[in-house]
């Protein structure tokens, strides 16, 4: 069918919108589970060198919008238990 | 009757397929529209784009917490709900449902505990929801409110409590033999008697 290709898109330029969208969809969601596996604070690859991987987000911020506060200035309020 | 429609629909819908498919003509002047076809697959993209944008920034906004004075713990068990107020002095109990008594009519069937969780109203309260067992899910459908229960992780939620008054809810994720059986009262008071009770 026509409109696969690179050089055929050119005769149908209407599904390059439909390409773009399924990309950025996919890209999407590979990029948030990879996030998911190196960033995510319940994650642990090595339990030796990192056994308690929430502690990293003390002082770090892990949403991706916070208008309401400013989290590389205040300590997380939960309890430390070393 | 229902299944009359169905049918009339179903065999009208095939006498389309089947005439287009045997179709030979052709109207040469509707296919390949690029250009229309570019302009209605950008332009619907684009005004999603716009709803989207301030409904993610609500939805972000939605789940902050403003400064809560207190953290109460609750904690599901099969079957009943513990909760604890470890903030200032340290209180903790558990809160069984009471079996229904058909001569008392004041009480609802099914939803009374024997200890009400107390909290003042018109103060931004959090609460961590665990687990000690099973799953469980606490819910206050009057405050909009529902944290699902998992042994092992602490689930975050926070309200406000506008009036006085007892607010009712239920155990929502299936836990067992007595899931239908274990109701969360909450009693909101003034903050004094909230101070009185809590002493």
């Amino acid at each position: 069918m026509k409109g696969f290709s690179l050089a055929s898109m050119k005769s149908h330029p209407s599904l390059i919108p439909l390409y773009v969208c399924v990309a950025l969809g996919c890209s999407g969601a590979v990029l948030y589970t990879i996030r998911l596996a190196v960033r995510s604070p319940e994650v642990s690859w090595n339990k030796k060198s990192n056994p308690e991987p929430w502690n990293e987000y003390a002082n770090k911020q892990h949403k991706f919008y916070s208008p309401v506060r400013d989290y590389s200035n205040i300590e997380s309020p939960a309890p430390k238990y070393d | 009757h229902t299944l009359m429609i169905i049918t009339m629909i179903l065999a009208m819908v095939l006498y389309f397929m089947a005439s287009m498919i045997i179709n030979e003509l052709v109207d040469r002047y509707m296919l390949e529209g690029q250009t229309i076809e570019l302009m209605w697959t950008i332009a619907p993209a684009v005004i999603l784009l716009f709803i989207t944008t301030p409904s993610l920034r609500l939805l972000y906004l939605m789940d902050e917490i403003h400064n809560p004075i207190m953290t109460i713990k609750t904690i599901g068990h099969q079957w009943y709900w513990s909760y604890e107020y470890s903030d200032f002095v340290n209180v903790e109990f558990d809160s069984y449902m009471t079996p229904y008594e058909s001569d008392n009519k004041s009480m609802f069937r099914l939803l009374e505990t024997d200890n009400h969780v107390t909290l003042p109203m018109h103060s931004f309260i959090r609460i961590i929801v665990t687990a000690a067992d099973v799953l469980h899910s606490w819910t206050i459908p009057s405050l909009g409110i529902k944290a699902d229960a998992t042994p092992g992780r602490l689930n975050q939620s926070s309200f406000m409590i506008n009036r006085p008054g007892l607010l009712y809810g239920q155990c929502s994720e299936i836990c067992g033999a007595n899931h239908s059986f274990m109701p969360i009262v909450i009693e909101s008071v003034s903050t004094e008697s909230f101070i009185e009770w809590i002493k």
